[in-house]
């Protein structure tokens, strides 16, 4: 009888032990895992929405503000960050010389709080009404996500080695997504006619709700043998 | 321990393993030299290479570019060199020979230029290599290179920042020997992808079609 009554006892007891070191696997699996992000395609970056095009010229600005975009294409939703990062697309159609898209010089045009231009008025690109937030393409500088995870690892005993599989890959993936940011940042290059360049500028705004106020974006390009510097306005509107 | 004095099969692999695990770690300044016989191409034909004297200005530094490493995990070794120097000049005269219809070494002394010269500059932005652990964990190699186009009289043509790729699943260490193939073939492919997209690039850009600068 104490013979069955151990056995019944014991059965709790190791199917616990063995649920418990299961969950702990699956746990450590599912923490190891490493965040996933999605490339840019050419076809995608050259279908952006809001479009520019003059001098032969065709500047076209995605906007990337949606949740559910930035964590697929980011591994986190970078505008909780206050970063906002603008899919640019930007082809020689038929200008005669070669072209250097100025990135580092591109302003975001807000609407102004103060301003009157919240009900439709139509000249809401006029500079009076809107408040021109400074270039603040972060370029290089999104690389704070490499921070510590805030995990300490504690030893190497199992419940330790979990804790330092959940630092060690939160650390990683922190690493992954800065690498991921800098990887799709445009990069420079001389356009010329018929060839184009895509990639992601990112603009360090105040606060996630100023991206509400985004009416347009300003960008600058450098024609590579007179030196002229051509401006184009990107309305950010679906209208 | 058996009779004959030697310690048992176990005892003995387990040592000899330790011994190997020993030297794997115990060097502390270890040098790699990355390979040149990557392939780039395809070759254009004579008559669809770009019709200018491409002068190849490698730098000093470009020329013996070392990336040092100082790595202080207990299965790897510390203040490594990883000595590109020889594999990036020979990729860029590759690459340059590929479609220019002609490449000369760029010699700033020089006073014989022709309008048919230009000067094409690569100059390293970065190159680095990093590692996941994990599931589904790799390793990853990149090459970031500036290349510049500027006529002999110092006109910009043509500039493009290009990456080169490489990543390896899975990334396992294993011994030393067996990690510093790994790494030495994983930064030589980024180069070659570097240098694959280089020629691409700088060749269906069309920057020379319409020769402006002369």
């Amino acid at each position: 009888m104490e013979g069955e009554k151990q056995g019944k006892y014991m059965f709790p007891g190791r199917f616990s032990l063995i649920t418990s070191i299961l969950s702990m696997i699956f746990l450590a699996l599912a923490a190891c895992a490493h965040v996933e992000m999605d490339k840019v395609s050419a076809e995608v970056a050259s279908s952006v929405r809001f479009k520019s095009q003059a001098n032969g010229l065709l500047i076209s600005i995605d906007p990337y503000m949606e949740e559910e975009r930035l964590v697929r294409f980011f591994g986190v939703d970078l505008l909780s960050r206050g970063v906002l990062p603008l899919l640019i697309y930007f082809k020689n159609v038929d200008a005669e010389d070669g072209y250097v898209l100025l990135h580092e010089k591109s302003t975001l045009l807000m609407r102004s709080s103060d301003s009157e231009i919240a009900e439709g008025n139509e000249n809401r690109t006029d500079d009076q009404n809107l408040k021109t937030q400074e270039s603040q393409e972060k370029g290089n500088s999104v690389t704070g996500f490499a921070a510590a995870s805030g995990i300490a690892a504690v030893g190497l005993t199992p419940p330790g080695m979990l804790m330092f599989a959940f630092s060690q890959t939160a650390h990683e993936n922190e690493e992954l997504i800065s690498r991921n940011i800098e990887d799709k940042k445009i990069m420079e290059k001389t356009v010329y006619p018929g060839d184009s360049q895509s990639g992601f500028i990112y603009i360090q705004l105040e606060k996630r709700e100023a991206v509400e106020d985004l009416v347009a974006v300003h960008l600058e390009v450098r024609n590579i043998r007179t030196g002229e510097i051509i401006s184009f306005l990107v309305e950010i509107s679906e209208h | 321990m058996k009779g004959n004095g030697l310690p048992s099969f176990p005892v003995r692999a387990f040592l000899v393993l330790g011994m190997l695990f020993l030297i794997s770690c115990a060097s502390a300044h270890k040098s790699i030299v990355i390979p040149q016989d990557f392939e780039i191409g395809p070759e254009k034909e004579m008559q669809d290479k770009i019709p200018l004297r491409a002068l190849l200005n490698l730098s000093s530094e470009f020329k013996r570019f070392i990336l040092s490493t100082n790595l202080s995990t207990p299965a790897q070794t510390k203040n490594e060199k990883f000595i590109f120097g020889d594999a990036l000049s020979a990729g860029s005269r590759k690459m340059t020979a590929n479609i220019f219809r002609e490449v000369a070494p760029f010699e700033s002394g020089e006073d014989t230029f022709t309008e048919d010269d230009v000067i094409v500059t690569p100059e390293i932005v970065k190159i680095e290599h990093w590692r996941t652990t994990g599931p589904g964990g790799y390793c990853a190699f990149q090459t970031v290179i500036k290349w510049s186009i500027t006529s002999a009289d110092g006109k910009d043509i043509f500039s493009e920042t290009i990456r080169g790729d490489e990543i390896r699943f899975p990334c396992v260490i294993g011994l030393a020997f067996t990690y510093d193939k790994k790494r030495k073939e994983g930064f030589a492919l980024s180069l070659q992808d570097h240098f694959q997209k280089a020629q691409e690039s700088i060749y269906s850009s069309g920057w020379w079609k319409k020769q402006w600068w002369k």
